[in-house]
């Protein structure tokens, strides 16, 4: 059964109902129609729950390098714990079996146009995060990639340094 | 200015006494202490081995009378404690005095007058003689002689004698002399002879009675000689016997005695009962002659030709010298020495120191095995074999003015003592073998063997010889072994009796300058007493503590000796004076050691003053976009530029019109946070590692900079602009190398004068300062992107 996405935001109880519904409606959905187009809507809510969570542990864990501004990644083996945290707290209601994590992999400015990791399409742009995920929500598995972009600010400047 | 007078009066007396005389001669007589009636000039003491002396005499000052300086030519006869000395003076007066004798007081310094007891014995009133009154009757080259219980002398015409210590009880006897000889001087020193049987009439029965007494014979200038029996019985008439010179020479007025007799207890040219032997300078008669008399009965033999040829090249002014088996040794007044028989037979002469034409009065000593005398116008010492005299001889020269020569033999070396005239002083030989003297006088050459002497430093009057090895304790009765001289001009200019004590072996020492600055020469100058003895030299010098030198002393000159060693002044960081000692050890050649000390001062090197140095840091924190920071604030990524500023030193305390010439930062760091990105693959939630670092500044006279970015602390958004998260303390140790300039005393002979000496010191100090951080230049924007190729689910 799908019991909804968890969100923080004061619509909280309706969107629980809202989800109810809607994974009843899937549910119906998927018995009735069988249609894979139907799922986007939570995909893209889980999209949301991984973004956030791994927003915030990059924020924790990079720093600009003094001396050129661009963002360094620091502890990433504490990163990926971090994320881990974030996501459990992003999805307190989904059972932690229902979600693997595949990989972590931070890269720095040196990789900057190399190949992505499997899954991914553009070329590394520079200090970023990449996760890749499955979801598994009853008998389907959702594969998840994503990626956390680092850019540094100057504030004396007003540039972006990348 | 007496000898002015005195020699203008002699000069005026030779003219005027002349009367075709060939040369006119000052003969002298002179013996050494025991009084020796054989006149061999040497003294046997078998302990005198190596004995040294002080370098300088003490002055024994003989006191004006009725105003006169007192003067004399006269050696100082010394028997037992007492030592009589005869003087004169421009008031036609002479005198004799007598002093006793002690060990050095404590309070004796060699080279000073020390006091003694001095007495005046007895005044000898004898005026002025000659044509026109030039001469001093009372001056002449006479003494004492102390013998057989008697003193006598002889001064002007007049032989006196006493009882040995009773001059109340003098007598006198007039000597005479030529008819037409007026001249009243004495040149002599009387004969004392054994006891010999003397004859005379009984005043109360008539009798010819007979008796044993002493006679003393002297001769003079007037060419008289006297015979006088020195005790006379009770109303007992006797009468002196004379000679004359004219007695055996005609033409002979001025044919004059000077020649202090000597007796000869082997001859039988006379009878049994010995002879004095006297010598005749025949200025006018030009027979020099050797006289054998006998006392008692005043009958003579006149010595004057060997094989119908005369025996002596020159006058005989001085003392014939007699050896224990009666031989005789004749100096002439060219140093031609003549061996004869006990009777007067010529056996041989050396002729290899004679000058006639440079005269040369002077005794002869014997020592039992060799002649020594001095010749070549007093300039060279010789000796020969008494065994085979006349095949050989050695000799010594480079001196000059040299009186009789004074002999002390311990029984295989002799030690020869000559005062002189001259710069050379007194001078002492080294032992020299009896058996194989020309060993030590061929040792090398002059100058080589030269170097062994002793100059001691004494100017003598000519004909004044030496007491050698004299004197007794007048308190316990120990022997003294003084030397006894005389000098007209000695302590405070007075005429003096010089006593040259025996030296304990000493050194003493200086250390010049003082004070001196660390590092600069420090001369130890070491003068060992007596000189010549010096093996080697060290010196150890210390402050009581630690610092400590040894340096070997080398010796730098000879006359006189000095040693010298050089040493660094030690560096004196105590901030105070640093007192050194040196003990300088010196090491005779017979192992005996000799220490003395000096003192030197070095002076302090100029400490720094106390605490640390002042210094500024500044630091100015650049933002990319080349504008400041608030001052004490930064933010991270932006650069800072630190300033160190040093505060001029001040100058060393302590020194005299300090300067400081130059100050500049040696080294400088400043000691801060820094930070990296913690790129390591740990567990650790640190973003930035932090560790603490030092930075060389770059220096610049008492400035110094640097720049370096806040890399270690930042503070993103969303925190409030400007606050201060975190106040960090940032220091700048440095040194600083100062110099400077200031005066110092030194030490010369004008005294203390000032001069510039320069310094440096090195010191440090902490600057410090703190930085405000108030966030960060950069920070970071993390965007999540959905990636466009994710795949579709499978189910």
């Amino acid at each position: 059964m799908f019991k909804g996405q968890v969100k923080k935001d004061q619509n909280d109880k309706r969107k629980r109902r809202i989800n109810g519904l809607v994974v009843i409606g899937i549910t119906v959905v998927l018995i009735l129609a069988a249609s894979a187009g139907s799922i986007f809507v939570i995909r893209n809510s889980l999209d949301h729950a991984v973004g956030a969570a791994l927003v915030a542990a990059v924020d924790k864990h990079s720093v600009p390098d003094a001396d050129t501004g661009v963002p360094q990644l620091v502890s990433v083996p504490v990163m990926q714990q971090d994320f881990i945290k974030n996501l459990q707290g992003e999805l307190k209601n989904w059972p932690q079996v229902s979600y693997t994590l595949q990989s972590f992999q931070a890269f720095s400015e040196k990789d900057k146009g190399s190949q992505p990791p499997t899954g991914f399409t553009t070329p590394i742009p520079g200090p970023s995060v990449y996760v890749t995920m499955s979801m598994k929500i009853s008998h389907w598995k959702i594969p998840i990639h994503s990626m956390v972009i680092c850019k540094s600010y100057e504030t004396s400047t007003g540039t972006w340094v990348q | 200015m007496r000898k002015k007078r005195w020699a203008i009066a002699l000069l005026v007396f030779i003219l005027s006494v002349s009367l075709g005389l060939p040369q006119n001669v000052l003969g002298m007589d002179n013996y050494t202490h025991d009084a020796n009636i054989s006149r061999d000039n040497t003294v046997v003491d078998s302990s005198f081995n190596g004995l040294v002396y002080n370098n300088n005499p003490y002055y024994m000052e003989i006191p004006q009378w009725n105003g006169y300086q007192q003067y004399s030519n006269t050696t100082p006869v010394v028997v037992g404690k007492q030592l009589w000395q005869y003087t004169y003076d421009d008031s036609g007066y002479g005198h004799l005095w007598e002093l006793n004798l002690q060990k050095p007081g404590s309070d004796w310094v060699p080279g000073n007058a020390v006091s003694t007891s001095v007495s005046l014995i007895q005044n000898f009133d004898v005026g002025t003689s000659g044509a026109n009154g030039e001469v001093n009757s009372a001056a002449g080259v006479s003494g004492p002689t102390i013998s057989q219980g008697y003193l006598a002398i002889a001064v002007g015409n007049y032989l006196y004698w006493w009882p040995v210590g009773h001059p109340d009880q003098e007598q006198s006897s007039p000597i005479g002399g030529n008819p037409g000889n007026t001249i009243q001087l004495i040149a002599a020193s009387p004969l004392i002879t054994p006891p010999l049987t003397a004859r005379g009439t009984d005043m109360m029965t008539g009798d010819i009675v007979t008796w044993q007494t002493p006679f003393a014979v002297v001769g003079s200038w007037s060419g008289g000689v006297i015979s006088q029996p020195l005790s006379t019985p009770t109303n007992v008439m006797e009468t002196p016997n004379y000679y004359k010179t004219t007695d055996d020479a005609s033409n002979a007025t001025n044919d004059i005695v000077t020649s202090s007799p000597a007796w000869n207890s082997h001859t039988t040219a006379l009878g049994t009962q010995g002879a004095a032997v006297f010598g005749v300078d025949a200025a006018q008669s030009g027979m020099n002659r050797l006289i054998l008399m006998d006392p008692a009965s005043g009958s003579y033999q006149t010595v004057y030709e060997a094989n119908n040829s005369p025996i002596f090249y020159g006058p005989i002014d001085s003392s014939p010298a007699v050896t224990p088996d009666g031989t005789m040794f004749v100096p002439d007044q060219g140093a031609g020495i003549y061996k004869l028989s006990a009777n007067g037979d010529y056996l041989a002469d050396d002729t290899t120191a004679m000058d006639q034409s440079n005269p040369c009065i002077a005794n002869v000593a014997v020592d039992g095995k060799n002649v020594i005398w001095v010749g070549n116008g007093h300039t060279t010492l010789n000796v020969a074999s008494i065994f085979m005299f006349g095949s050989g001889s050695s000799k010594t020269s480079t001196f000059s003015g040299l009186n009789s020569p004074v002999v002390v033999s311990n029984g295989s070396t002799d030690t020869v003592f000559m005062s002189s005239s001259s710069t050379n002083g007194l001078i002492v030989t080294d032992p020299i073998s009896m058996n194989d003297p020309a060993v030590t006088f061929d040792a090398g050459n002059n100058n080589v063997w030269r170097d062994i002497w002793q100059t001691l430093g004494s100017v003598s009057p000519a004909y004044t010889s030496v007491a050698a090895d004299v004197g007794t304790d007048s308190t316990d009765g120990s022997a003294l072994h003084y030397l006894a001289t005389w000098t007209d001009y000695g302590y405070d200019s007075q005429g003096c009796v010089e006593i040259w004590a025996p030296s304990d072996y000493g050194v003493t020492a200086t250390a010049d300058p003082s004070p001196v600055n660390s590092g600069e020469q420090v001369i130890i100058t070491a003068m060992p007493n007596p000189a010549g003895l010096t093996q080697s030299m060290k010196a150890h010098i210390t402050d009581g503590g630690k610092n400590t030198i040894d340096i070997d002393m080398a010796q730098w000159s000879k006359s006189p000796e000095k040693w010298l060693g050089v040493i660094n002044a030690p560096n004196n960081y105590t901030g105070a004076d640093a007192h050194y000692t040196v003990t300088v050890t010196a090491a005779e050649k017979n192992g005996k050691t000799a220490t003395a000390t000096a003192q030197f001062t070095v002076n302090p090197i100029p400490l720094p003053p106390p605490g640390n140095l002042n210094g500024h840091l500044k630091i100015d924190a650049w933002r990319r976009n080349n504008t400041l920071q608030p001052a004490g604030t930064a933010k991270l990524g932006d650069d800072l530029a630190v300033t160190l500023t040093v505060d001029t030193p001040p100058t060393p305390s302590g020194l005299l019109n300090a300067q400081i010439t130059g100050a500049q930062i040696t080294k400088a760091w400043i000691h801060t946070p820094q930070g990296k990105p913690n790129t390591r693959d740990s567990n650790e939630r640190i973003p930035i590692i932090r560790s603490e670092k030092n930075i060389d500044l770059t220096l610049n006279g008492l400035t110094a900079s640097t720049k370096y970015k806040e890399n270690w602390a930042g503070y993103p958004p969303p925190i409030p602009d400007n606050q201060v998260m975190e106040t960090d303390p940032i220091f700048a140790p440095f040194a600083v190398h100062v110099d400077y300039k200031y005066q110092v005393p030194v030490a010369t002979k004008a005294g203390v004068t000032y001069i510039w000496e320069t310094g440096s010191y090195d010191a440090s100090g902490n600057a410090s300062t703190s930085l405000d951080i108030t966030g960060t230049e950069p920070y970071i924007v993390n965007q999540y992107h959905h990636d466009q190729g994710t795949p579709p689910w499978e189910p």
